[in-house]
């Protein structure tokens, strides 16, 4: 089982955060005056804390109740709840605008009226969708573009490679769609890559997911104000 | 023949490829690393700008995973998007794994299922292990339907890439701060990707816990790629 979000040491986290961005002026706080005639105000440093992002519940029926974002991103798998109405984040359609959604469960209180996870979907956001419709049945991706040349699909005899798996070497893993290239940060996105769901379960990666979301939600918070939408993220003032 | 072999990727083809997904975007496409669901990540292993040896082939485009009353279904893709001249890339020297917890932990599979590609006479062949309910290596070639006794079904093959986003505004929105995603800018129109699909009949994967008539046992999906000897 996953461990508990909760369990992360927030008050570490959260200064973790504080100090990474409370180093905009050279990294150090200026002296207080031993004393002055007009004292000047105390240097203030503010940040914006994304754990009510992470630690919201989707209010979807499509997911069961109580479900957390960061439930859905640790581990980093899709998950598919069967006895729900299907359609992501409960599961992954070809035709979901997963990016919309994403975007709109990071960023937005989605459990404030009128906004919620499909916000930016109902716009929508980004195009809606893929070059071609699905197909209706298996294997669902419709005929490819332009005119590739194709495998005629009557080979014979084929010669597969017998190594055993320790020949081979992990490069890329995948579970959530733009986690790993939207919420990790560069420096850390081959070690991400390198990893599994049992260190996303150990939390192995939960401070690289905070500061890639706050990182990423800093610069929208205004566009957020100025569309009359109500941000997740929270701004402190330290 | 038209096995394209990871280790014969060109930097020019991979430049062709984005520049002719990004077509009526911006040049600036040609020679920017995307983001995506996952395609062209991570950046060292998959970003010209980064790595001059590519791995395409091993470059996880999505997973898409759903159920319905019967099965459990899955299109795997990777190695996009590619430009509308590009064959598929069938590197036998990848192993592309499909994870599938079905009980118990989540990050914990039941199922671990392992597809590679080989050459053939007069064509590419793809290798199923681990297909559930399958005893053994599930064989046939590629641009085909294959179904196991059981009814699992396969499919390797070329298809249209069926993500859709504007990188061009999420890296400009990324880059200045202002949101700039534009619904009429798709990176990913008109370009393909190589697929894997596996159907797995519900019966075999999933459970009715409470007699309803309904399957009702959390599914967790993942994947990953593999390379032989290890990055190019």
């Amino acid at each position: 089982m996953r461990k508990s979000f909760e369990a992360l040491p927030t008050l570490v986290l959260v200064s973790a955060m504080l100090a990474l961005t409370g180093c905009g002026s050279g990294g150090t706080r200026t002296p207080a005056p031993a004393a002055t005639p007009a004292p000047t105000p105390a240097p203030t440093t503010t940040t914006l804390d994304v754990l009510p992002c992470l630690n919201q519940t989707v209010p979807l029926a499509r997911v069961p109740a109580g479900t957390r974002v960061i439930d859905l991103v640790i581990p980093d798998t899709i998950t598919i709840w069967p006895d729900r109405d299907i359609g992501f984040p409960n599961g992954r359609l070809l035709s979901d605008p997963v990016i919309d959604i994403t975007l709109g469960i990071v960023l937005l209180d989605i459990n404030r009226a009128g906004q919620n996870a499909a916000s930016f979907a109902a716009i929508p956001l980004d195009p809606p969708g893929a070059t071609k419709d699905p197909i209706a049945t298996f294997p669902f991706a419709a005929l490819p573009n332009g005119n590739p040349p194709l495998d005629a699909g009557t080979g014979t005899g084929f010669v597969f490679d017998t190594s055993p798996m320790s020949a081979y070497v992990q490069v890329d893993r995948m579970g959530m769609p733009a986690v790993a290239t939207a919420l990790i940060l560069g420096p850390r996105k081959t070690a991400y890559s390198d990893g599994n769901v049992q260190l996303d379960t150990a939390n192995t990666y939960a401070f690289d997911l905070i500061e890639g979301t706050r990182r990423f939600s800093e610069p929208l918070q205004d566009d957020l104000t100025a569309r009359g939408l109500t941000s997740c993220a929270v701004r402190r003032v330290s | 023949m038209l096995k394209s072999t990871g280790s014969g990727l060109t930097n020019a083809l991979f430049i062709g490829a984005i520049g002719i997904a990004a077509a009526g975007a911006s040049a600036v496409l040609v020679t920017d690393r995307g983001v995506a669901a996952d395609h062209l990540d991570p950046p060292g292993r998959t970003d010209i700008r980064v790595d001059p040896t590519i791995d395409l082939p091993a470059d996880i485009a999505d997973i898409y995973t759903w159920t319905d009353s019967s099965n459990l279904n899955m299109v795997y893709t990777f190695a996009g998007p590619s430009a509308g001249t590009l064959p598929a890339f069938y590197d036998p020297n990848v192993r592309y794994r499909i994870h599938v917890s079905n009980g118990g932990r989540t990050d914990d599979d039941e199922y671990l299922i392992v597809a590679q590609f080989g050459p053939g006479q007069g064509g590419n062949g793809i290798k199923f292990d681990g297909l559930p309910g399958v005893t053994g290596s599930f064989i046939g070639p590629v641009e085909r339907i294959l179904t196991a006794p059981n009814g699992v079904k396969v499919y390797a093959g070329l298809r249209s890439d069926p993500f859709f986003f504007d990188v061009l505004g999420f890296r400009e929105t990324n880059s200045t701060g202002n949101l700039a995603i534009l619904n009429t800018r798709n990176f990913f129109i008109n370009g393909n990707d190589t697929m894997i699909g596996v159907q797995i009949p519900i019966a075999i994967v999933g459970r009715d816990s409470n007699g309803d008539g309904r399957v009702d046992n959390r599914m967790d999906i993942w994947v990953d790629a593999f390379r032989k000897g290890g990055q190019l």
